[in-house]
Protein backbone atom coordinates (compact mmCIF):
# COMPACT_ATOMS: atom_id res chain seq x y z
CA UNK A 1 0.00 0.00 0.00
CA UNK A 2 2.58 2.27 0.91
CA UNK A 3 2.93 2.72 -2.85
CA UNK A 4 -0.11 3.98 -3.62
CA UNK A 5 0.54 7.82 -3.75
CA UNK A 6 2.70 7.43 -6.33
CA UNK A 7 -0.06 4.89 -8.75
CA UNK A 8 -2.57 7.20 -8.39
CA UNK A 9 -0.26 10.28 -8.90
CA UNK A 10 0.90 8.45 -12.20
CA UNK A 11 -2.49 7.97 -13.19
CA UNK A 12 -2.82 7.15 -17.16
CA UNK A 13 0.19 5.50 -17.29
CA UNK A 14 -0.29 1.51 -17.49
CA UNK A 15 3.59 0.59 -16.57
CA UNK A 16 4.20 -0.71 -13.66
CA UNK A 17 5.73 1.57 -11.01
CA UNK A 18 9.66 0.10 -11.02
CA UNK A 19 9.62 1.60 -14.46
CA UNK A 20 8.09 4.45 -13.81
CA UNK A 21 9.75 5.82 -10.50
CA UNK A 22 12.98 6.63 -11.80
CA UNK A 23 11.08 8.93 -14.60
CA UNK A 24 9.16 10.73 -11.79
CA UNK A 25 12.43 11.14 -9.63
CA UNK A 26 13.52 12.42 -12.86
CA UNK A 27 11.08 15.16 -13.05
CA UNK A 28 11.09 15.95 -9.51
CA UNK A 29 15.20 16.52 -9.26
CA UNK A 30 14.54 18.37 -12.58
CA UNK A 31 11.87 21.08 -11.06
CA UNK A 32 14.53 20.84 -7.61
CA UNK A 33 16.96 22.14 -10.02
CA UNK A 34 14.95 25.20 -11.69
CA UNK A 35 13.95 26.47 -8.45
CA UNK A 36 17.08 26.22 -7.55
CA UNK A 37 18.24 28.23 -9.95
CA UNK A 38 15.54 30.93 -9.49
CA UNK A 39 16.54 31.25 -5.91
CA UNK A 40 20.05 30.70 -6.67
CA UNK A 41 21.81 32.51 -3.60
CA UNK A 42 19.51 32.05 -0.95
CA UNK A 43 18.65 28.78 -0.79
CA UNK A 44 22.59 28.11 -0.76
CA UNK A 45 23.00 30.25 2.02
CA UNK A 46 20.79 27.30 4.02
CA UNK A 47 23.82 25.61 3.89
CA UNK A 48 22.49 21.82 3.80
CA UNK A 49 25.20 19.82 5.06
CA UNK A 50 24.69 16.65 2.30
CA UNK A 51 23.99 18.85 -0.79
CA UNK A 52 21.26 20.98 -1.81
CA UNK A 53 18.71 17.43 -2.47
CA UNK A 54 18.24 17.28 1.10
CA UNK A 55 17.17 20.96 1.69
CA UNK A 56 14.09 19.79 -0.27
CA UNK A 57 12.79 22.68 -1.60
CA UNK A 58 9.54 20.86 -3.30
CA UNK A 59 8.71 17.20 -3.43
CA UNK A 60 6.48 16.81 -6.25
CA UNK A 61 4.85 13.67 -4.36
CA UNK A 62 4.14 15.32 -1.61
CA UNK A 63 2.05 18.52 -3.87
CA UNK A 64 -0.87 19.57 -2.48
CA UNK A 65 -3.66 18.53 -4.47
CA UNK A 66 -7.02 19.72 -5.26
CA UNK A 67 -9.93 18.60 -3.72
CA UNK A 68 -12.72 16.64 -5.68
CA UNK A 69 -16.10 18.37 -4.34
CA UNK A 70 -18.06 15.54 -5.24
CA UNK A 71 -20.38 17.58 -2.85
CA UNK A 72 -21.01 19.63 -5.92
CA UNK A 73 -22.11 17.04 -7.94
CA UNK A 74 -25.72 16.89 -9.42
CA UNK A 75 -28.23 14.42 -6.93
CA UNK A 76 -30.86 13.33 -7.87
CA UNK A 77 -33.02 12.05 -4.71
CA UNK A 78 -36.00 13.71 -4.87
CA UNK A 79 -39.03 12.53 -7.45
CA UNK A 80 -42.24 14.23 -7.59
CA UNK A 81 -45.20 12.95 -9.43
CA UNK A 82 -48.91 12.78 -9.67
CA UNK A 83 -51.17 9.83 -10.22
CA UNK A 84 -54.51 8.67 -10.81
CA UNK A 85 -56.68 5.62 -10.16
CA UNK A 86 -59.47 4.13 -8.11
CA UNK A 87 -60.18 4.48 -4.46
CA UNK A 88 -62.90 2.11 -2.52
CA UNK A 89 -64.19 3.87 0.75
CA UNK A 90 -66.17 1.90 2.64
CA UNK A 91 -70.43 1.79 1.69
CA UNK A 92 -69.61 4.84 -0.52
CA UNK A 93 -68.35 2.62 -3.59
CA UNK A 94 -65.42 2.64 -5.83
CA UNK A 95 -64.76 6.19 -7.30
CA UNK A 96 -62.01 7.99 -9.30
CA UNK A 97 -59.05 9.87 -7.21
CA UNK A 98 -56.05 12.14 -8.19
CA UNK A 99 -53.45 12.65 -6.41
CA UNK A 100 -49.90 14.15 -6.03
CA UNK A 101 -46.78 12.10 -4.49
CA UNK A 102 -43.49 13.21 -3.54
CA UNK A 103 -40.38 11.40 -1.80
CA UNK A 104 -36.93 12.09 -0.75
CA UNK A 105 -34.54 9.03 -1.01
CA UNK A 106 -32.53 8.47 1.78
CA UNK A 107 -30.55 5.58 0.97
CA UNK A 108 -30.75 3.19 -1.90
CA UNK A 109 -33.32 1.33 -0.03
CA UNK A 110 -35.34 3.58 2.25
CA UNK A 111 -37.53 6.68 1.36
CA UNK A 112 -39.66 9.13 2.94
CA UNK A 113 -42.60 10.44 1.09
CA UNK A 114 -45.52 12.43 1.10
CA UNK A 115 -48.27 12.21 -0.32
CA UNK A 116 -52.08 13.84 -1.35
CA UNK A 117 -54.80 12.77 -3.01
CA UNK A 118 -58.53 13.88 -3.19
CA UNK A 119 -61.83 11.55 -4.96
CA UNK A 120 -65.01 12.00 -4.56
CA UNK A 121 -67.66 9.61 -2.47
CA UNK A 122 -70.60 7.87 -4.24
CA UNK A 123 -74.16 7.14 -2.44
CA UNK A 124 -74.17 3.95 -0.09
CA UNK A 125 -76.60 1.52 -0.47
CA UNK A 126 -78.91 2.99 2.13
CA UNK A 127 -79.04 6.06 0.01
CA UNK A 128 -79.82 4.48 -2.76
CA UNK A 129 -82.15 1.97 -0.98
CA UNK A 130 -83.99 4.56 0.71
CA UNK A 131 -84.87 6.87 -1.72
CA UNK A 132 -84.55 10.12 -0.39
CA UNK A 133 -82.63 11.08 2.83
CA UNK A 134 -78.31 11.21 2.29
CA UNK A 135 -76.47 11.20 4.59
CA UNK A 136 -74.15 13.79 2.99
CA UNK A 137 -74.08 17.21 1.49
CA UNK A 138 -72.14 16.83 -2.12
CA UNK A 139 -69.63 19.03 -0.33
CA UNK A 140 -68.90 16.61 2.09
CA UNK A 141 -68.50 14.11 -0.61
CA UNK A 142 -65.41 15.85 -1.48
CA UNK A 143 -62.97 13.40 0.43
CA UNK A 144 -59.02 14.62 0.44
CA UNK A 145 -56.00 12.87 1.97
CA UNK A 146 -52.64 14.01 3.02
CA UNK A 147 -50.14 11.54 4.89
CA UNK A 148 -46.47 10.91 5.23
CA UNK A 149 -44.59 7.44 4.28
CA UNK A 150 -41.92 5.53 5.29
CA UNK A 151 -40.83 3.36 1.83
CA UNK A 152 -38.54 0.39 1.64
CA UNK A 153 -37.34 -0.76 -1.54
CA UNK A 154 -37.56 -4.74 -0.97
CA UNK A 155 -37.40 -5.73 -4.53
CA UNK A 156 -35.00 -3.64 -6.56
CA UNK A 157 -33.76 -5.01 -9.84
CA UNK A 158 -34.41 -5.00 -13.44
CA UNK A 159 -37.23 -5.74 -15.52
CA UNK A 160 -37.27 -6.81 -19.25
CA UNK A 161 -39.94 -5.55 -21.42
CA UNK A 162 -40.18 -8.05 -24.45
CA UNK A 163 -36.67 -8.68 -25.80
CA UNK A 164 -36.37 -4.53 -27.07
CA UNK A 165 -35.44 -2.88 -23.47
CA UNK A 166 -34.04 -4.21 -19.78
CA UNK A 167 -35.00 -1.37 -17.14
CA UNK A 168 -34.58 -0.19 -13.90
CA UNK A 169 -36.89 -1.21 -11.52
CA UNK A 170 -38.21 -1.79 -8.09
CA UNK A 171 -40.92 -3.41 -5.33
CA UNK A 172 -41.14 -1.26 -2.53
CA UNK A 173 -43.31 -1.45 0.94
CA UNK A 174 -44.55 2.03 2.35
CA UNK A 175 -46.44 2.62 5.83
CA UNK A 176 -47.09 5.85 7.51
CA UNK A 177 -49.59 7.99 8.89
CA UNK A 178 -52.00 10.69 7.35
CA UNK A 179 -55.39 12.81 7.91
CA UNK A 180 -58.71 11.84 5.84
CA UNK A 181 -61.10 14.74 5.66
CA UNK A 182 -64.69 13.53 4.54
CA UNK A 183 -67.89 14.07 5.80
CA UNK A 184 -67.45 17.26 7.56
CA UNK A 185 -64.46 15.41 9.61
CA UNK A 186 -60.73 14.49 9.67
CA UNK A 187 -59.93 11.35 10.62
CA UNK A 188 -56.56 9.83 11.68
CA UNK A 189 -55.15 7.14 8.86
CA UNK A 190 -52.92 4.45 8.79
CA UNK A 191 -51.66 3.76 5.58
CA UNK A 192 -49.71 0.35 4.42
CA UNK A 193 -49.15 -0.56 0.73
CA UNK A 194 -47.39 -2.45 -2.15
CA UNK A 195 -45.40 -0.95 -5.26
CA UNK A 196 -43.72 -1.62 -8.12
CA UNK A 197 -41.37 1.71 -9.44
CA UNK A 198 -40.19 1.25 -13.31
CA UNK A 199 -37.65 3.53 -14.19
CA UNK A 200 -38.12 4.41 -17.92
CA UNK A 201 -34.56 6.18 -17.77
CA UNK A 202 -32.35 7.91 -14.52
CA UNK A 203 -34.87 10.38 -14.44
CA UNK A 204 -38.65 8.86 -15.42
CA UNK A 205 -40.13 6.71 -13.76
CA UNK A 206 -43.97 5.15 -13.75
CA UNK A 207 -45.41 3.98 -10.51
CA UNK A 208 -48.40 0.76 -9.97
CA UNK A 209 -49.32 1.28 -5.97
CA UNK A 210 -51.58 -0.77 -4.15
CA UNK A 211 -52.72 0.91 -0.72
CA UNK A 212 -54.94 0.14 2.09
CA UNK A 213 -55.94 3.59 3.96
CA UNK A 214 -57.15 2.45 7.47
CA UNK A 215 -59.45 5.32 8.88
CA UNK A 216 -62.56 5.38 11.84
CA UNK A 217 -65.79 6.07 10.48
CA UNK A 218 -68.83 6.30 12.37
CA UNK A 219 -70.76 7.80 9.35
CA UNK A 220 -73.46 5.06 9.22
CA UNK A 221 -74.30 4.83 13.03
CA UNK A 222 -71.87 2.55 14.83
CA UNK A 223 -67.92 4.11 15.07
CA UNK A 224 -65.28 1.47 13.31
CA UNK A 225 -62.30 0.72 12.02
CA UNK A 226 -62.61 0.67 7.87
CA UNK A 227 -60.46 -0.64 5.18
CA UNK A 228 -60.30 1.56 2.12
CA UNK A 229 -58.38 0.25 -0.56
CA UNK A 230 -56.79 2.40 -3.57
CA UNK A 231 -55.30 1.43 -6.84
CA UNK A 232 -53.10 3.96 -8.85
CA UNK A 233 -50.59 4.00 -11.66
CA UNK A 234 -48.50 7.33 -12.04
CA UNK A 235 -45.26 8.78 -12.84
CA UNK A 236 -42.56 10.86 -11.29
CA UNK A 237 -39.38 12.41 -12.20
CA UNK A 238 -36.46 12.96 -10.25
CA UNK A 239 -34.60 15.67 -9.76
CA UNK B 1 -13.58 -9.06 -4.15
CA UNK B 2 -13.43 -7.27 -0.98
CA UNK B 3 -9.50 -7.47 -1.27
CA UNK B 4 -9.42 -5.73 -4.45
CA UNK B 5 -11.31 -2.92 -3.51
CA UNK B 6 -8.80 -1.06 -1.50
CA UNK B 7 -6.75 -0.83 -5.02
CA UNK B 8 -9.49 0.63 -6.08
CA UNK B 9 -10.01 3.89 -8.89
CA UNK B 10 -9.13 6.63 -9.81
CA UNK B 11 -6.32 8.52 -9.52
CA UNK B 12 -7.20 11.95 -10.36
CA UNK B 13 -6.69 14.71 -12.99
CA UNK B 14 -9.28 17.06 -11.84
CA UNK B 15 -9.25 19.67 -13.64
CA UNK B 16 -11.35 22.11 -11.03
CA UNK B 17 -13.09 21.97 -8.50
CA UNK B 18 -15.83 24.38 -9.64
CA UNK B 19 -19.74 22.92 -9.48
CA UNK B 20 -20.78 24.00 -13.03
CA UNK B 21 -17.86 21.66 -14.83
CA UNK B 22 -17.87 18.15 -15.15
CA UNK B 23 -15.38 16.53 -12.61
CA UNK B 24 -13.28 14.09 -14.63
CA UNK B 25 -11.57 11.11 -13.10
CA UNK B 26 -8.98 8.93 -13.87
CA UNK B 27 -9.43 4.86 -13.21
CA UNK B 28 -6.57 4.07 -10.73
CA UNK B 29 -7.47 0.13 -10.07
CA UNK B 30 -6.48 -2.48 -12.20
CA UNK B 31 -10.56 -2.46 -13.25
CA UNK B 32 -13.48 -0.18 -12.37
CA UNK B 33 -17.19 -2.48 -12.72
CA UNK B 34 -19.89 -0.16 -13.56
CA UNK B 35 -23.68 -1.28 -12.19
CA UNK B 36 -26.72 -0.77 -14.15
CA UNK B 37 -28.59 0.72 -10.92
CA UNK B 38 -27.89 2.57 -8.06
CA UNK B 39 -28.16 -0.21 -5.69
CA UNK B 40 -26.69 -3.41 -4.54
CA UNK B 41 -27.34 -6.60 -6.27
CA UNK B 42 -27.90 -4.59 -9.54
CA UNK B 43 -25.49 -6.40 -12.70
CA UNK B 44 -22.16 -5.17 -13.39
CA UNK B 45 -22.88 -4.12 -16.97
CA UNK B 46 -18.89 -2.64 -17.82
CA UNK B 47 -16.02 -2.98 -16.74
CA UNK B 48 -13.29 0.32 -17.43
CA UNK B 49 -9.47 -0.32 -17.54
CA UNK B 50 -6.56 1.71 -15.10
CA UNK B 51 -5.96 5.02 -16.79
CA UNK B 52 -9.13 5.35 -18.80
CA UNK B 53 -10.96 8.71 -18.32
CA UNK B 54 -14.45 8.96 -16.87
CA UNK B 55 -16.93 12.05 -15.75
CA UNK B 56 -18.97 12.03 -12.50
CA UNK B 57 -22.40 12.63 -14.08
CA UNK B 58 -24.66 12.74 -10.89
CA UNK B 59 -25.38 11.27 -7.79
CA UNK B 60 -28.41 9.22 -6.18
CA UNK B 61 -28.05 8.45 -2.05
CA UNK B 62 -24.70 6.87 -1.88
CA UNK B 63 -24.11 5.70 -5.89
CA UNK B 64 -22.16 7.65 -8.29
CA UNK B 65 -23.16 7.53 -12.14
CA UNK B 66 -19.74 7.72 -14.36
CA UNK B 67 -19.41 8.00 -17.84
CA UNK B 68 -16.49 6.88 -19.56
CA UNK B 69 -15.32 9.02 -23.00
CA UNK B 70 -15.62 5.83 -25.00
CA UNK B 71 -19.61 6.21 -23.58
CA UNK B 72 -20.28 3.44 -21.62
CA UNK B 73 -21.87 4.62 -18.49
CA UNK B 74 -22.77 3.04 -14.90
CA UNK B 75 -22.96 3.38 -11.24
CA UNK B 76 -20.44 3.05 -8.89
CA UNK B 77 -20.63 3.07 -4.79
CA UNK B 78 -19.63 6.07 -3.36
CA UNK B 79 -16.85 4.25 -0.95
CA UNK B 80 -14.79 2.49 -3.91
CA UNK B 81 -15.15 6.13 -5.60
CA UNK B 82 -13.65 7.73 -2.09
CA UNK B 83 -10.74 4.88 -1.73
CA UNK B 84 -9.25 6.25 -4.55
CA UNK B 85 -9.40 9.72 -4.72
CA UNK B 86 -7.42 11.74 -2.03
CA UNK B 87 -8.96 14.48 -0.34
CA UNK B 88 -11.91 13.94 -2.16
CA UNK B 89 -14.26 16.72 -1.19
CA UNK B 90 -17.25 14.13 -0.06
CA UNK B 91 -18.41 13.06 3.17
CA UNK B 92 -21.15 11.44 4.13
CA UNK B 93 -23.14 13.98 7.32
CA UNK B 94 -22.12 12.36 10.61
CA UNK B 95 -22.78 13.20 14.23
CA UNK B 96 -20.27 16.01 13.84
CA UNK B 97 -22.42 17.73 11.27
CA UNK B 98 -25.29 17.99 13.68
CA UNK B 99 -24.05 20.02 15.96
CA UNK B 100 -22.92 21.85 12.91
CA UNK B 101 -26.66 22.16 11.71
CA UNK B 102 -28.73 25.50 10.67
CA UNK B 103 -32.01 23.74 10.18
CA UNK B 104 -33.96 20.88 11.39
CA UNK B 105 -36.97 19.80 9.59
CA UNK B 106 -39.53 16.84 10.51
CA UNK B 107 -42.55 15.37 11.02
CA UNK B 108 -44.11 14.22 14.43
CA UNK B 109 -46.85 11.97 15.50
CA UNK B 110 -48.44 11.00 18.42
CA UNK B 111 -51.16 11.48 20.85
CA UNK B 112 -52.45 14.26 22.01
CA UNK B 113 -54.74 13.82 25.17
CA UNK B 114 -56.19 10.98 23.45
CA UNK B 115 -56.48 12.41 20.10
CA UNK B 116 -54.18 11.30 17.27
CA UNK B 117 -51.96 13.91 16.06
CA UNK B 118 -49.79 14.66 13.22
CA UNK B 119 -47.66 17.37 12.50
CA UNK B 120 -44.32 19.30 11.05
CA UNK B 121 -41.97 21.31 12.44
CA UNK B 122 -38.98 23.51 11.41
CA UNK B 123 -36.12 24.53 13.59
CA UNK B 124 -33.41 27.19 13.26
CA UNK B 125 -30.16 26.60 15.34
CA UNK B 126 -28.82 29.48 17.44
CA UNK B 127 -26.00 27.48 18.99
CA UNK B 128 -25.32 23.29 18.55
CA UNK B 129 -27.40 23.93 22.34
CA UNK B 130 -30.10 26.10 21.50
CA UNK B 131 -33.07 26.19 18.60
CA UNK B 132 -36.32 27.62 17.75
CA UNK B 133 -38.50 25.78 16.89
CA UNK B 134 -41.94 26.22 14.75
CA UNK B 135 -44.48 23.36 14.29
CA UNK B 136 -47.95 23.15 13.27
CA UNK B 137 -50.21 20.01 14.34
CA UNK B 138 -53.45 18.65 12.80
CA UNK B 139 -55.46 17.06 15.72
CA UNK B 140 -57.59 14.41 15.07
CA UNK B 141 -59.67 13.22 18.02
CA UNK B 142 -62.96 10.94 18.04
CA UNK B 143 -64.78 13.85 18.87
CA UNK B 144 -63.23 16.59 18.04
CA UNK B 145 -60.47 17.68 15.71
CA UNK B 146 -57.99 20.73 15.77
CA UNK B 147 -54.71 22.14 15.11
CA UNK B 148 -52.11 23.37 17.45
CA UNK B 149 -49.37 25.83 16.13
CA UNK B 150 -46.34 26.60 18.50
CA UNK B 151 -43.48 28.32 18.58
CA UNK B 152 -40.55 27.02 21.14
CA UNK B 153 -37.06 27.05 22.14
CA UNK B 154 -35.32 24.01 22.34
CA UNK B 155 -32.85 23.42 24.20
CA UNK B 156 -29.93 20.18 23.84
CA UNK B 157 -27.22 20.34 26.46
CA UNK B 158 -25.33 17.27 25.17
CA UNK B 159 -25.67 18.06 21.75
CA UNK B 160 -22.49 15.83 20.74
CA UNK B 161 -24.36 12.58 22.24
CA UNK B 162 -25.60 10.03 19.42
CA UNK B 163 -28.56 9.47 22.26
CA UNK B 164 -29.06 12.72 23.72
CA UNK B 165 -31.75 14.37 26.15
CA UNK B 166 -33.05 17.95 24.55
CA UNK B 167 -36.11 20.10 27.04
CA UNK B 168 -38.54 22.44 25.29
CA UNK B 169 -40.60 25.12 26.34
CA UNK B 170 -42.99 26.95 24.20
CA UNK B 171 -46.46 28.84 23.55
CA UNK B 172 -48.82 29.25 20.37
CA UNK B 173 -53.07 28.15 19.98
CA UNK B 174 -54.85 25.13 20.08
CA UNK B 175 -58.11 25.49 17.88
CA UNK B 176 -60.77 22.51 18.78
CA UNK B 177 -63.46 22.42 16.29
CA UNK B 178 -66.13 19.52 17.38
CA UNK B 179 -67.34 17.22 14.70
CA UNK B 180 -70.30 18.01 13.05
CA UNK B 181 -72.03 14.81 13.99
CA UNK B 182 -72.58 16.40 18.05
CA UNK B 183 -74.68 19.14 17.82
CA UNK B 184 -74.51 22.49 19.07
CA UNK B 185 -70.71 22.88 20.18
CA UNK B 186 -68.56 25.40 19.03
CA UNK B 187 -65.18 26.06 18.30
CA UNK B 188 -62.63 27.39 20.39
CA UNK B 189 -59.02 29.04 20.25
CA UNK B 190 -56.89 28.55 23.38
CA UNK B 191 -53.66 30.21 23.89
CA UNK B 192 -51.74 27.92 25.63
CA UNK B 193 -47.92 27.53 27.10
CA UNK B 194 -46.22 24.64 27.06
CA UNK B 195 -42.62 22.21 28.32
CA UNK B 196 -41.30 19.26 27.64
CA UNK B 197 -38.72 16.63 27.52
CA UNK B 198 -37.64 14.67 25.10
CA UNK B 199 -34.81 12.06 23.84
CA UNK B 200 -32.82 12.63 20.19
CA UNK B 201 -31.02 9.75 18.20
CA UNK B 202 -28.80 10.14 15.56
CA UNK B 203 -29.39 7.45 13.20
CA UNK B 204 -27.35 8.15 10.11
CA UNK B 205 -26.32 10.51 7.08
CA UNK B 206 -28.83 12.99 7.70
CA UNK B 207 -31.18 11.83 9.57
CA UNK B 208 -32.74 11.95 13.55
CA UNK B 209 -35.08 10.29 15.46
CA UNK B 210 -36.49 11.26 18.36
CA UNK B 211 -39.58 11.02 21.28
CA UNK B 212 -40.96 13.14 23.32
CA UNK B 213 -43.37 14.34 25.83
CA UNK B 214 -44.73 17.65 26.23
CA UNK B 215 -47.19 19.01 29.37
CA UNK B 216 -49.94 21.66 27.79
CA UNK B 217 -51.40 24.13 29.70
CA UNK B 218 -54.43 25.82 27.70
CA UNK B 219 -55.73 29.50 29.08
CA UNK B 220 -59.19 29.02 28.34
CA UNK B 221 -62.36 31.88 28.61
CA UNK B 222 -63.75 29.12 31.60
CA UNK B 223 -62.40 29.53 35.19
CA UNK B 224 -59.80 26.91 35.00
CA UNK B 225 -56.76 26.30 33.08
CA UNK B 226 -56.82 22.95 30.92
CA UNK B 227 -53.94 20.27 30.89
CA UNK B 228 -53.28 18.29 28.53
CA UNK B 229 -50.12 15.35 27.84
CA UNK B 230 -48.54 14.60 24.61
CA UNK B 231 -46.72 12.09 23.45
CA UNK B 232 -45.26 12.07 20.17
CA UNK B 233 -42.58 10.58 17.76
CA UNK B 234 -41.21 11.34 14.93
CA UNK B 235 -38.35 11.66 12.15
CA UNK B 236 -36.33 14.98 11.40
CA UNK B 237 -33.55 16.10 8.51
CA UNK B 238 -30.77 18.48 9.73
CA UNK B 239 -28.50 20.80 6.98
Amino acid sequence: MASRPQRIFLGPSKSSLQVVRPRCRGTGAMLAAVLMLLIGARAQAAEAPDGWLDSKPIDPIEMPRRDIKLDNIETQDFELGAYGGLFSVEDFGVNSVKGLVGSYHVTEDFFLEGVYFRSTLGRTSFERLSGGADLLTSKQRDLSHYGVNLGFDILPGESYIGSWATVNSAIYLVGGVGSTDFGGDNRFTVTMGLGYRLLATNWFSLQLDVRDHIFQSDLLGQQNSTNNLELRSGFTVYF
Amino acid sequence: MRRLLPLFLIGCCAQTAVAAEPVKLRVSSPFLELTAGPGRGYPALHALEQGQQITVVKRKTDWFLLRADNGTSGWVNRDAVLRSVQGAGYVSPTLDDYGARRFEIGMMSGDFGGAATIGAFGAFALSPNVSVKISGQQILGKFSDGWIASGDVVMQPFAEWRLAPYFTLGGGRVRSEPQTTLVASQDRVDDMAHVGIGLRLYLARRFVFRVEYEHYELFTSRNKNQEIRQWQAGLSAFF
